[in-house]
C-alpha cells in the first residue's frame, strides 16, 4: 500500500516573505507539490486546516509578542519544525537591532509614537525548539528540495557544515581578503557554493556561525589587516551576530554604542 | 444597534494582517486595516553603516520587491555622492526592476488574486483543474527570475553596488525565452480581461512616476492628475502619519488618499506603452466596455496583466541593445545628502538617505508603496461595505468581497510593516 504524504505548513513570522516565495518558485514548487501534502500555506490559502503536521517550515525573525504565541502554537501542532532562511535560523538582518540603542532606535522610526510592543529580534530557535534549519538568504532552492526529498523518502538530511572558504577556493575565486576587503567566509557555514564571493561580493555570514571557526584568529588577522573592532563587528551583525557574538565568547565588545 | 467585523490573519496576501470594521445602523463608522507584523526597523539598522553595505541590509525589506529596494538605495546614494550611472548602469537597473515586475506580477495574479474568482481556495486547488494556468504562472515567475538571475547575480537580493558591471556572458538563450513567452502573455492578459469584476467606481488621485518617451522604471518625476514633484521633493508632498492600532505607516500626499501601482501606471502613462502593450490595452478596454483612466480598484489585476507583456518586450528591446562596456564612475566619498524614486510592482517606492564625510549613514527614510496604499484601500473598504450591508448581504458574502478588495490592490505587509485581521463581534 502507497504510504500517506507527509503534512506540511509553510508560515512565516515577521519577515520579508522571501523564503515563502523560494518555496513557490519553478521547479522547487513542482516538486514539492508532488512529494508532500502542503495542509497550510497562509500566504497563498485558506487556513482551513486545524489538525497537526510532519513538518512545519517557518520564516522569519521573532519581532513582537505574537511571533512568540504564533510559534508556540505552531511548536504544539508539528512533529518536526524546520527554520527556513537566514531569519528564522539566525535572527537575520533584523537582528541588527540587538546592537543598537534601542531608545534610539524606536525614536528614529517612530518619533511620535511609543505604542509598539517589540520584543528583541531573535532566531526562533530562542523560543521553540527547532530541529532542522535550512539557513541562507534567500534559501537554496535546490537545499530545500533536497531536504524534501530526504524527509519524504525517510534519508537523513546531512547539512554542510565546512567554512564557505572550502567552496570558494575550489571555484578558483580570487579571495577578497587578499583584497583588504572584510569577508566573513573564513568563519561562515558553506553550502551556498560561494555564490557572493563568486560575484565579487564579501560572504556577510547568512549560513550563519561555522562551528569549527577560529574567530578570535580571523578577528587578529582582520585587525592586522588594520580594522576597528568597530567595522568588523558591524560586518558580523548583518545576519547572524547574535551566533557570532555567542561564538566569540567575549560579549562585552558588542555591547558598545 | 453596533457591531464589528474583524478578518484577523488575511490569507493569500503577502504579510500579515488583520481588519476591524465598526458598523453602526448599517454603515461602517471606522475602518482599520493592521499590520500584523513585528517592527523590523530598517531605516534605523542602516544608520551608522557604511555606505557599501546598504543595499545588502535594504534588500532585506521585501524578498518580493529587493530589486526595487536595491535600485532605490543604490541610486538615493548615488544623488547624495552626486554620481551619475552610466548607461550600461541604467539598462542592469531596469532590467533587475522588470524582471522581478514580471515575477510579482505573475504570482499576484494567479496565486493570490486568481483563486478569488475561479472559486478555489488556492492555487494548490487550482492545479487539477486549472493545470494550464499554474503552469503559466510558474513559467512567468521562471522568466522574470531568469532576467533578474542574469543581471542581478541571483534571483533574489540582487547583487548591486554602484560599480555593477554588465557580465560578460551571452545573453541569447534568455532573449529565446522572453520571446518564447508571447503566448503566455497573450493568455494571461485574456484570462484578466475576461474576470467578472465587482463594480466599483470612485475618484481619487493616481500617483506614478512620469517620463515624457518611455513607460518608466528606475526615473521620471513623481506625477498624479493633480500636479507633479521631483524625487528630492518627497517630503513636501507625503505625509507619514502614525496610527495607535498599526505599525505601518499611513501616507497621504498633500493631505489626501491617492492610489499606487499598476493601475495608476497604466491610467497616468499608457501613452507610454509599447505599441503591443497599447494596444492589448484597447482590446481590454473593449472587453470589459469600460475606458481610461481606469477607477475600478479590481481593474489593477488587468494591469498587472498588460505590464507583464510591457516589461517582457522591454526586457527584449534593452538585451537587444545593451549599451558598450564603459569604465565606471569613481567613487568618491563625500558628504551628502540623496533622494531616490523607483517603480516597484506595487508602486512609487522612495528612499533617502544622508551620508557623512567617511560614507557612513547618519539618516534613512523609507516610503513604501503599501503604506501610501493603505488609506484608499481602507476608504474603498468601507465604501463597498456600506453597499453591501444596505444590499442586505450575508456576512460570509462581505468578507469574501472584502478579501477581493484587497488582494486587489496587491498589498505587502512586510514592506509596509508596517497590515490585516478582520474580527466579526
Amino acid at each position: 500500500m502507497k504510504k500517506p504524504r507527509l503534512k506540511i505548513g509553510v508560515f512565516g513570522i515577521s519577515g520579508c516573505a522571501g523564503c515563502l516565495l523560494s518555496v513557490l518558485f519553478e521547479d522547487c514548487f513542482k516538486q514539492i507539490v508532488r512529494l508532500v501534502d502542503i495542509k497550510a500555506f497562509p500566504m497563498i490559502k485558506e487556513e482551513g486546516y486545524e489538525g497537526d503536521f510532519d513538518y512545519v517550515f517557518i520564516e522569519g525573525t521573532v519581532c513582537f509578542d505574537e511571533d512568540i504565541m504564533a510559534l508556540n502554537a505552531l511548536r504544539k501542532r508539528a512533529k518536526k519544525v524546520v527554520a527556513l532562511g537566514s531569519c528564522a535560523c539566525t535572527g537575520g538582518v533584523p537582528s541588527i537591532k540587538n546592537f543598537l540603542d534601542q531608545e534610539k532606535v524606536m525614536k528614529l522610526v517612530y518619533p511620535a509614537h511609543n505604542h509598539l510592543k517589540t520584543e528583541p529580534p531573535t532566531p526562533i530557535d530562542q523560543h521553540i525548539k527547532v530541529d532542522y534549519y535550512l539557513p541562507q538568504c534567500p534559501p537554496d532552492k535546490q537545499e530545500i528540495v533536497e531536504f524534501i526529498k530526504c524527509i519524504a523518502q525517510g534519508r537523513e538530511f546531512k547539512p554542510y557544515r565546512d567554512p564557505v572558504c572550502f567552496e570558494c577556493r575550489r571555484k578558483g575565486n580570487v579571495c577578497l581578503l587578499t583584497k583588504n576587503e572584510i569577508c566573513l567566509g573564513p568563519i561562515t557555514n558553506g553550502g551556498c557554493n560561494a555564490l557572493c564571493p563568486s560575484h565579487g561580493v564579501t560572504c556577510y555570514g547568512c549560513r550563519g556561525a561555522c562551528k569549527d571557526a577560529n574567530i578570535k584568529a580571523y578577528l587578529a588577522m582582520l585587525k592586522e589587516m588594520g580594522y576597528t573592532d568597530a567595522a568588523m563587528h558591524d560586518k558580523m551583525n548583518t545576519f547572524a551576530g547574535l551566533q557570532f557574538k555567542e561564538q566569540e565568547g567575549d560579549a562585552s565588545k558588542w555591547l558598545e554604542k | 444597534m453596533a457591531r464589528e467585523i474583524n478578518l484577523n490573519h488575511l490569507c493569500k496576501i503577502e504579510g500579515h494582517a488583520n481588519l476591524t470594521l465598526k458598523i453602526e445602523h448599517d454603515k461602517v463608522e471606522r475602518c482599520e486595516l493592521k499590520a500584523m507584523e513585528g517592527a523590523r526597523f530598517f531605516e534605523a539598522l542602516v544608520v551608522n553603516k557604511n555606505l557599501s553595505d546598504i543595499q545588502e541590509i535594504v534588500s532585506r525589506i521585501c524578498g518580493i520587491c529587493s530589486s526595487a529596494h536595491s535600485v532605490a538605495a543604490i541610486q538615493a546614494l548615488e544623488h547624495a555622492l552626486q554620481m551619475q550611472p552610466t548607461p550600461q548602469q541604467r539598462s542592469i537597473r531596469e532590467l533587475l526592476m522588470l524582471g522581478e515586475r514580471i515575477r510579482s506580477h505573475a504570482t499576484h495574479l494567479y496565486f493570490l488574486s486568481l483563486p478569488d474568482y475561479l472559486n478555489a481556495s488556492s492555487a494548490l486547488s487550482l492545479a487539477s483543474k486549472h493545470k494550464d494556468k499554474v503552469n503559466d504562472a510558474l513559467a512567468l515567475i521562471t522568466l522574470g527570475n531568469r532576467i533578474v538571475e542574469a543581471f542581478g547575480g541571483r534571483e533574489m537580493h540582487p547583487f548591486l553596488k554602484i560599480k555593477e558591471e554588465m557580465p560578460r556572458t551571452e545573453f541569447s538563450g534568455l532573449l529565446g525565452q522572453l520571446r518564447d513567452a508571447k503566448p503566455i502573455l497573450a493568455r494571461a492578459i485574456d484570462l484578466f480581461a475576461n474576470l467578472p469584476y465587482p463594480q466599483l467606481e470612485r475618484t481619487v488621485d493616481y500617483l506614478a512616476l512620469k517620463e515624457k518617451k518611455e513607460y518608466t522604471t528606475i526615473s521620471g518625476r513623481a506625477t498624479s492628475h493633480t500636479g507633479n514633484f521631483s524625487e528630492e521633493d518627497y517630503g513636501k508632498h507625503l505625509q507619514e502619519n502614525i496610527r495607535e492600532y498599526a505599525t505601518a505607516k499611513f501616507v497621504v500626499k498633500d493631505g489626501k488618499p491617492y492610489m499606487l501601482g499598476a493601475l495608476a501606471r497604466i491610467n497616468l502613462n499608457h501613452g507610454q506603452l509599447g505599441t503591443e502593450a497599447k494596444n492589448a490595452l484597447t482590446k481590454s478596454l473593449g472587453t470589459l466596455k469600460t475606458s481610461l483612466p481606469f477607477s475600478n480598484p479590481h481593474h489593477n489585476l488587468l494591469c498587472q496583466a498588460i505590464e507583464l507583456l510591457e516589461a517582457t518586450n522591454r526586457s527584449i528591446e534593452i538585451i537587444e541593445h545593451l549599451p558598450a562596456r564603459q569604465d565606471l564612475p569613481q567613487i568618491r566619498i563625500r558628504e551628502g545628502k540623496g533622494v531616490a524614486a523607483v517603480e516597484a510592482p506595487r508602486g512609487t517606492l522612495f528612499h533617502e538617505y544622508h551620508i557623512d564625510k567617511t560614507g557612513k549613514i547618519t539618516y534613512c527614510n523609507i516610503i513604501t508603496p503599501t503604506a501610501q496604499n493603505l488609506n484608499i484601500i481602507e476608504r474603498d473598504i468601507a465604501q463597498v461595505v456600506d453597499g453591501l450591508l444596505q444590499a442586505g448581504t450575508s456576512k460570509e458574502e462581505i468578507v469574501r468581497q472584502v478579501e477581493k478588495l484587497i488582494r486587489a490592490f496587491d498589498p505587502c505587509f512586510s514592506c509596509s510593516t508596517h497590515f490585516l485581521q478582520v474580527t466579526w463581534l
